[in-house]
Order: structure tokens, then C-alpha cells, then sequence
């Protein structure tokens, strides 16, 4: 059996991830890929990595045919505007936007500053981190892409937050240039974004939305900091903890939540340069590494996840979500360990 | 051979299952596989591991 997988809207670097990863996917085959601005254009004209690996032109939106599985890589709102016509295209419709991400329209109108295009759509949409929703992605026809940092924020916390400890959590996130995207951008251009570390979001960052509907409704918010680095989120949280815990209490409820996880690394050691999770070592990897450390003298548990948001935070967790919704084998073309050194 | 785990003993530290691929000598020090913390071997019989004495990355400065 092999599926064949378009996409709209695949010129930004989460398209150039997800076309990258579905070329080596051994049960899909890529149909078309359109674009606004390059119809007409070689795919590697926008994704130099991918010459020789793919031989498509982009195409006009208008062109798509029906296909089996549909990737929508739109600006955040276009997608919920036409999801009946891109529901009538593909069988199963994956959106990587933030627009089928919330499941009430009323949060949606709060965190993103309008009314849902589509709210009767949002009952159809299942949230694609198989990590927490796996079982509802099974057999889901309209799936939401991740946040990258509600992602990492998540799987930082999610053991936690399971186990009912969480009083209150700050999460400390540090990101690279690339969650801003392939257009640029007064505050992207090199001379502005090279070596800095730019706080852009203080507190009430849009993503905590994502991680309370997924965890419930734990007292958290987030500082979101710009960093010197292409690829990565790394989430330092922050956690008062509802009742003391010991490093073997986490031990135990991380491996709980994650031993059978295919993606999720417990990375904790006690000495090394690797001893934490790091974004340079899940670059171009589909793997989360999370991490924890209890500080003794306050009870403060610092909780860590380390993803490559353009895959892990995006175009893997899609892949991955495809793969399960589709009873594939859930790690299919998804078998890139990571660099080292990155 | 190296590879068969002769004998095992958990992590004083976070509970993992720290294996032994010879017969473990009093006082030898390993590595759990999890955590990565140093242990000592206190004693054999039962096998018991202890976490050995840490040398600090900044070196005290």
C-alpha cells in the first residue's frame, strides 16, 4: 500500500521538513506540492537540500487533486477559512497552522485575537501529538499540527502534570530563528537576529493555550526568548510541586509517561556535557529529550524538554500523526537519530 | 562474554537496573545506564551499589 501525500502551501521551511521527511517514508509516495509564489518553480528552489531527492514543480492550489493524505503549511487563519475544500481533497487532512488547535473557538477568539473562521470544523479536529492524544488520532480525518513550544512545554511537563503535582510552573523557553519563518521579517534579518538573546514574549505566550487544553488546567505561564540558533526550542520549567518529590520519584513518573514512547529520550545524568536535554542533538530528528532535576534546598523541580521545532514541533509530529491515524508502523520515516556534532 | 549480564543490581539513584557483564569485584566502580551516576560496588552478596563520591565540574573554584 502506498499513500500518496500533497501539499498546500510548501514553500516555508515546515513544508521543506515535511517534504524531506516524506521522501524517505517507505509507504508514501508524494503527489503535488503547491505554492502562491513559485507555481511553476522545482520544488529545491526553495529547498536546496531536496535536488535529486524530489523532481515536482510547484503547482497553483487550484491544481491539487484528491490524494489520501492532505498537509496544509498555510499562514495561520487560511487554513480554517477553506477546511470543507481541503476536506474534500484529501481523506485525511493534516494542518500544521495554529487553526484547528484549540478545540473551543471562545479560547480561540482570546489567544489569537478573532473569531474562528470555522468553529463547527473544530469539532471534527483532533490535536496531534500522538504523545497525549495518540488514541484520538487513530482513524482522525481533520488533525491539528503542534505548536513547537506548547510541544516542548508539554512533554516537559506532562509526567507532571498526569501525577497531579503541579502548583504553579513557569516555563523558561529559549528558541531559534526559524520559528519566525521563511519570510522575513523586521526583527529576522541577520544583522538584527544573529547573536541575540531577545526576550519577545514575557509572559502569556499563545501556546500556553495549547499546553492547559492538553494537561488541564495547571497554573502556568511562559517567557519565550530569542536565542543564537537556527533550529531548537529548549523548555526549562519551573515547577512548585503540590508535595515534595525526590529525583527517584521523577525518575519513576517520567519512565511512567515515556518508557514506551518512541520518540520521548529521558536524558538526566548526573555528570557529562549531555547530562540535559539539547536542541543541537535532536536537530533534524523527529525525538524529544526531556529531562528533570529536583533543587533540595527550595523543593523547586526543574523540568527540561529539548525538540527540533521544525520536526518534533512541526513537520515530524505530523508525519508521526499521519503514521498513526493511518495504522502505519509510527516510526515509519522517521528513523533519523540526529547529529552529532550539529 | 562482556555482553551476557552476569549479575544486576538497581540504581540507588533513580531505580534503573545497573547490569554487570562479569562478576562484579567489591569496590569496583560503574555507571548506571540511565542516569549516568558512578557507583560503587559495597558489597556482593546481596549485590549492592552505593553512589561513589563526585567530583564537582567546576572543581571547587
Amino acid at each position: 500500500m502506498t499513500l500518496t501525500a500533497s501539499l498546500i502551501g510548501g514553500t516555508g521551511f515546515t513544508g521543506g521538513e515535511l517534504l524531506r521527511l516524506l521522501v524517505g517514508h517507505p509507504m508514501v509516495e508524494i503527489g503535488q506540492v503547491s505554492s502562491r509564489k513559485s507555481v511553476g518553480k522545482p520544488l529545491h528552489s526553495s529547498h536546496p537540500n531536496l535536488r535529486g531527492h524530489i523532481d515536482r514543480l510547484f503547482c497553483a492550489s487550484e491544481e491539487i487533486e484528491a490524494c489520501d493524505v492532505l498537509f496544509l503549511c498555510m499562514p495561520h487563519g487560511k487554513a480554517a477559512a477553506e477546511i470543507d475544500r481541503w476536506r474534500g481533497v484529501g481523506k485525511t487532512v493534516i494542518d500544521l497552522s495554529a487553526d484547528f488547535r484549540l478545540h473551543d473557538p471562545v479560547s480561540y477568539e482570546h489567544w489569537y485575537g478573532g473569531e474562528h473562521p470555522a468553529p463547527e470544523a473544530l469539532t471534527h479536529a483532533v490535536y496531534g501529538l500522538p504523545e497525549v492524544s495518540r488514541d484520538l488520532i487513530r482513524g482522525a480525518s481533520l488533525i491539528s499540527g503542534v505548536g513547537c513550544n506548547a510541544t516542548a512545554m508539554m512533554l516537559a511537563l506532562l509526567p507532571l502534570a498526569r501525577a497531579g503535582l503541579i502548583e504553579r510552573v513557569i516555563a523558561d523557553i529559549k528558541v531559534g530563528s526559524s520559528e519566525s519563518g521563511a519570510e522575513p521579517a523586521a526583527g529576522s534579518n541577520h544583522a538584527v537576529r544573529a547573536r541575540a538573546a531577545r526576550t519577545y514574549s514575557p509572559h502569556g505566550h499563545r501556546h500556553i493555550a495549547e499546553v492547559i487544553q492538553s494537561l488541564g488546567p495547571i497554573d502556568l505561564d511562559a517567557t519565550v526568548t530569542a536565542i543564537d540558533m537556527v533550529r531548537g526550542v529548549l523548555c526549562t520549567a519551573h515547577v512548585e510541586p503540590k508535595e515534595a518529590v525526590t529525583t527517584r520519584d521523577l525518575w519513576k513518573l517520567y519512565r511512567e509517561a515515556y518508557g514506551e514512547e518512541p520518540f520521548v529520550r529521558i536524558v538526566a545524568d548526573r555528570t557529562g556535557p549531555g547530562r540535559f536535554p539539547d536542541p543541537r542533538v535532536v536537530v533534524g530528528s523527529n525525538h524529544a529529550d526531556v529531562g528533570f532535576a529536583v533543587d533540595e534546598r527550595s523543593g523547586r523541580v526543574v523540568a527540561l524538554c529539548a525538540i527540533d521545532n521544525l520536526i518534533k514541533g512541526a513537520a515530524g509530529s505530523a508525519v508521526q500523526a499521519m503514521n498513526v491515524a493511518l495504522g502505519l508502523e509510527e516510526q515509519s520515516g522517521l528513523g533519523f537519530p540526529g547529529l552529532h556534532p550539529a | 562474554m562482556s555482553d551476557t549480564i552476569t549479575a544486576q543490581a538497581a540504581c540507588p539513584e533513580c531505580d534503573a537496573s545497573v547490569g554487570f557483564g562479569r562478576e562484579p569485584l567489591s569496590g569496583q566502580v560503574c555507571r548506571c545506564p540511565d542516569c549516568g551516576v558512578e557507583l560503587e560496588v559495597t558489597c556482593l552478596s546481596p549485590l549492592t551499589l552505593e553512589v561513589a563520591p563526585e567530583i564537582e565540574e567546576d572543581w571547587g573554584e
